[in-house]
């Protein structure tokens, strides 16, 4: 028997009125004035925002598009003639069930995207530090149907899921935000540490250690990216190369690497987006 | 002996198990571009990011770091990757800071021309002097041209070894091997 699936953004919906009521819990602390200015900071300047490695860049800005796993899996399975599941399978390996086990818990999860909420700065460092990595930082407007995003206060797969695939709903649900709330729950979530971080601290706070997910169903394309951002010194090192490159020439993987950041730097050009090292 | 336990193969990224810990190491693989990781990020990484589960053991870095460069090259070069031409990397010198080509010509200063390397000088300074932004900078110009008339310099007075001397320093040399050993010297080729 088919479970019933969930409605992640009518769910993130519901709970607006539970977020006003932890929020206005929060505005009467010391903290409240900042609190409110942070909400609106967030408000004003909050995008989202998708970490990309920069071949999936590139691609990203050659095709226009940007796929989720399970397009990847049936592009994957158009040129390997296996089923597109059993590319998911062996893409996923171990985490194949609870991957599966989230996207089959939610109307339409195959088709989720997901990003980060992004006030400025290199947006959520899934890994490593942001060297070499690209946050692409979408426009304001995006998603253009603001009734198929929801924010969660933390990573969804990571904090909310078990091995076997089983969501705790019980425990998302609070913790889900629709777009009109995000910026109040970015506040719930930070209220602790706002007294202890100034203003210029606060893209940072957003998306250090934990980053507050956005999930989407609209697809995200070229046109709707507003900027990208790379480390400067990321940045620094990858135009330093050109020495090397002019001089005694390259090893094959440094060559790479150059030739990527070239093809960035001329796709972002030709498609009017600005690249800034941060 | 290391774990290779997941990988971006196309950009050489990779997770890695040392003993009991996990890191993640991209290039340059140099200390500061391998970071501790978590399980959860490793999850992450699969789950949403395109990285691959591996399960590959290897000895030591070196050879690790050797097949992620491979593999990366691999991938890359079944995409259709070609390096950039010389044209492409002048087009991308064009477009550099002045505080970028400063370093530049900082590295012909105290990297190229203590270890000799005049050919790389020679080449670094001829595409600096095409450049706009050092054409249009007194400083940068006059720098530039600075460090080719030092190159040049140098370069004579290290290399401009006459037959004579040789004849006199070795002088159980034959004559061949000077004359040899001074055009070698002119090419910037040591002697040997």
């Amino acid at each position: 028997m088919m479970r019933q699936q969930i409605n992640l953004f009518a769910r993130a919906n519901q709970n607006s009125g539970h977020i006003e009521a932890r929020y206005a819990v929060c505005l009467t602390g010391e903290v409240g004035p900042v609190l409110t200015e942070f909400a609106a900071f967030v408000r004003q300047e909050g995008r989202i925002s998708i970490n990309c490695k920069p071949t999936d860049c590139e691609q990203f800005l050659t095709t226009g598009q940007y796929w989720n796993a399970h397009e990847l899996a049936e592009v994957a399975a158009q040129h390997s003639g296996r089923t597109k599941e059993e590319e998911l399978e062996e893409h996923l390996a171990d985490y194949y069930i609870k991957r599966r086990g989230f996207d089959e818990t939610f109307a339409n999860g195959e088709c989720f995207r997901y990003g980060a909420l992004n006030t400025g700065g290199m947006g959520a460092v899934y890994y490593g530090g942001s060297y070499g990595g690209y946050c692409v930082v979408l426009q304001g407007d995006f998603p253009e149907t603001r009734g198929e995003v929801a924010y969660v206060k933390y990573d969804s797969l990571d904090n909310y899921v078990d091995a076997a695939g089983r969501v705790d709903v019980a425990r998302l649900g609070p913790n889900l935000a629709a777009d009109s709330h995000k910026c109040r729950l970015a506040a719930i979530k930070h209220e602790a540490e706002i007294a202890t971080h100034p203003r210029d601290a606060w893209p940072s706070l957003l998306c250090a250690g934990t980053y507050m997910e956005a999930v989407f169903l609209q697809p995200p394309v070229r046109t709707a990216i507003d900027r990208v951002r790379m480390d400067a010194h990321y940045m620094a090192d990858t135009e330093h190369m050109l020495k090397t490159a002019l001089t005694t020439g390259l090893a094959g993987d440094e060559a790479k690497r150059l030739s990527t950041y070239r093809k960035i730097q001329l796709l972002l050009r030709e498609h009017h987006i600005v690249l800034e090292g941060v | 002996m290391l774990e290779l336990v997941a990988m971006a193969e196309e950009d050489g990224w990779a997770f890695v198990r040392t003993g009991e810990e996990l890191v993640v190491v991209q290039p340059p693989y140099q200390a500061w571009s391998r970071t501790k990781a978590t399980a959860s990020q490793l999850e992450q990484a699969i789950c949403r990011h395109g990285f691959k589960q591996a399960g590959e053991p290897f000895p030591d870095w070196g050879q690790l770091i050797q097949h992620l460069k491979q593999r990366q090259v691999a991938a890359w070069q079944e995409r259709g990757g070609t390096g950039l031409t010389e044209r492409e990397m002048e087009e991308m010198v064009q477009e550099l800071s002045s505080d970028r080509l400063a370093e530049f010509l900082d590295h012909v200063e105290t990297e190229l021309l203590p270890r000799q390397q005049w050919a790389a000088a020679e080449k670094l300074l001829r595409v600096l002097l095409g450049v706009r932004t050092v054409l249009d900078s007194d400083f940068l110009r006059h720098r530039t041209l600075s460090l080719w008339d030092r190159c040049q310099e140098k370069r004579k007075s290290v290399m401009n070894v006459s037959a004579g001397e040789v004849a006199w320093r070795f002088p159980h040399t034959p004559r061949s091997y000077q004359e040899l050993g001074n055009a070698r010297a002119q090419a910037g080729s040591p002697f040997c």
